[in-house]
């Protein structure tokens, strides 16, 4: 187990490494000049050249890349061009609420797809089956922007037109805000973790260990939940992980429609459209490291399950 | 195991295909789109560029049956159009992805030595997840419609480079790969005379449902204003504007939303289909 530990570890340093590399070498590619954002149009050729060199603009690359490592180690993601604030703090704390928005879209996804899956699974070909696999077709296909904007009108738009209350469309403070947001981003991974819950719940159930549990007279819901989910889990596992990643991908359009002060709104408003090099850094950083990480737990947590993998 | 007859295993896929019936819904679907698209011209019943100030935000009604946007212009041209363009966006993106990515998992799964690094920089690329790595490509590139095709496009290298891969990797121990070795066939000639067209399967079902991530990622990037640029009857941007006039005109928003919701499930019904019909024993994955 160790070993295993030791060599997932180990592949993930250079993924790491590489990821930062890439990552400073973009936002050194985009087009535009920082320090004419800052100095504006009317600046003169003395004011540029003196914001590049209090940028390090003026280095060659790999000093500029030596500088940024030597700041990532002390966990300074440098200073926003327009409001000059260390960007390290807002990253942070707009991430913490983009994971937020994410963990309710997981509990969304699991509680709905695991269900779904589960029952899909108990009575195959009935119309249980049919509408769960139906459901969950729309729900892979449905753009979760469009579903966002729908469930905006119908519940918090309409419903306060009819009844004098309606959910929150908008912006964070109380747990129902959470709510919307998270049934739209979680529609999807909630669609696909009931196929997969479906599909090896029906493998899992055809195997012999279940057909001698049920000839041993142990009754049909010890089977599904005590023997056949536990063994079912471990692929759905995989696609857990995997769907922390588009859940990540899907917050900034979540967060885009329900105005959600995340990390994904902060590198679009914030960072690409007014060109604000810094903030586009230190933000796809964060979610990057935090995605690798995510994607090695999940490798190590199957490798804690299921043991034959970790002789691979 | 014989090597299958490439005439030989597209008929029997078809046979398959035929008998599902989710993919030839999935088939009609996306039949429907691609004609939509390609007829545009003769079937938008008007300009989809028009603005008509006089009937902005207009609902449902005989001469536009989709009703009409902030502009005056007539939502249901606007998506016929957006066919086109969504379908554009979709082949290109997959093109860039397929010619890209199929050789570098090709060269990948077959020389161990350049493996190690490819497979370090198909990880580092996957660390992104989906959409943003298209973003931090935009990001590069500068928004724009070609720049969402290319942005998409490498976006999806990693994903084809990993399953020509891992074709490779199963098909370079058959015995027939040995024998074309000892007859002395050079590695190229090997690669793509007998190697690849065995991964043509997984190529086509991977394409199939890519088409329809390329038109979910162009239309998010779209509603981002990271895409294609209006006054273009994207989907996305046609979503983003939509939500400015939800209280009031919720028809803006509805319709493009069904469009881009529709495509998608066509195209991946499409994509499951083929992938039961040209190889059964991956069912039920």
């Amino acid at each position: 187990m160790v070993g295993y530990l030791v060599r997932r570890l180990l592949l993930a340093i250079p993924t790491l490494l590489g990821v930062t590399f890439l990552i400073f070498a973009v936002v050194r590619l985009q087009p535009g000049d920082p320090a004419l954002v800052i100095a504006g149009e009317a600046a003169t050729k003395e004011q540029l050249e003196s914001i590049r060199r209090a940028l390090g603009l003026d280095r060659p690359f790999w000093t500029q890349y030596l500088i940024f490592m030597e700041g990532l180690m002390r966990g300074d993601l440098g200073r926003s061009i327009k409001t000059n604030e260390p960007v390290a703090p807002k990253v942070l704390q707009r991430f913490g609420q983009t994971i937020e928005l994410t963990l309710a879209a997981m509990l969304v996804a699991t509680t709905i797809g695991l269900l779904a899956g589960v029952l899909s699974a108990m009575r195959p070909y009935s119309w249980v089956d049919g509408l769960s696999m139906f459901g969950a077709l729309f729900g892979v296909s449905i753009p979760v922007f469009w579903q966002g904007l729908m469930l905006m009108w119908v519940f918090a738009l309409l419903l306060h037109q009819w009844t004098g209350w309606g959910l929150p469309a908008t912006g964070r403070g109380t747990l129902w805000h959470l709510v919307l947001p998270a049934i739209a981003l979680g529609t999807s991974s909630a669609a696909i973790l009931a196929r997969m819950t479906r599909a090896t719940m029906l493998e899992v159930l055809h195997q012999e260990y279940i057909t001698t549990a049920r000839a041993k007279g142990v009754s049909e819901r010890a089977v599904v939940y005590k023997h056949a989910l536990k063994n079912a889990l471990i692929p759905v596992l995989t696609v857990f992980g995997l769907q922390f990643g588009a859940l990540l991908s899907g917050a900034v359009l979540t967060e885009t429609v329900f105005a959600w002060p995340g990390v994904g709104r902060l590198i679009v408003e914030e960072g690409i459209l007014p060109r604000d090099y810094p903030i586009v850094q230190g933000a796809i950083l964060v979610v990057a490291v935090a995605f690798v990480m995510v994607n090695l737990l999940v490798d190590l947590l199957y490798g804690y399950i299921d043991p034959r993998i970790r002789y691979d | 195991m014989l090597e299958p007859i490439p005439g030989q295993l597209s008929t029997t896929a078809w046979q398959r295909l035929r008998r599902n019936p989710w993919a030839l819904v999935g088939l009609g679907i996306v039949a429907f789109f691609v004609l939509a698209g390609v007829l545009a011209p003769w079937i938008a019943p008007h300009d989809p560029l028009r603005p008509d100030f006089g009937r902005t935000l207009q609902g449902p009604s005989l001469d536009s049956p989709l009703g009409r946007d902030e502009l005056g212009r007539d939502i249901l041209s606007r998506v016929i159009y957006g066919a086109r363009l969504s379908l554009w966006i979709g082949g290109i993106a997959v093109g860039i992805g397929v010619l890209l990515g199929v050789p570098l998992g090709a060269v990948s799964g077959y020389y161990p030595q350049l493996d190690l690094l490819v497979q370090r920089l198909i990880d580092i690329m996957l660390a992104f997840p989906g959409l943003l790595l298209a973003i931090v490509l935009i990001s590069i590139l500068g928004v724009g419609l070609i720049n969402v095709m290319v942005a998409i496009g490498v976006a999806s290298i990693p994903t084809y480079a990993r399953l020509v891969r891992g074709s490779v990797l199963s098909i370079k121990e058959m015995d027939y790969i040995a024998a074309a070795h000892a007859m002395g066939m050079g590695d190229l000639r090997i690669i793509f005379q007998h190697v690849l067209p065995n991964c043509l399967a997984p190529i086509i079902v991977q394409s199939t449902l890519q088409i329809a991530t390329a038109i979910l990622f162009a239309a998010g990037l779209g509603f981002l204003g990271l895409g294609a640029r209006p006054p273009l009857p994207e989907w996305g941007v046609m979503l983003s504007t939509g939500r400015d006039y939800l209280r009031i005109a919720p028809h803006v928003a509805t319709f493009p939303g069904l469009a881009i919701m529709f495509a998608v499930l066509g195209f991946n019904l499409l994509g499951d289909g083929l992938r039961d019909a040209l190889d059964p024993r991956l069912k039920g994955r």
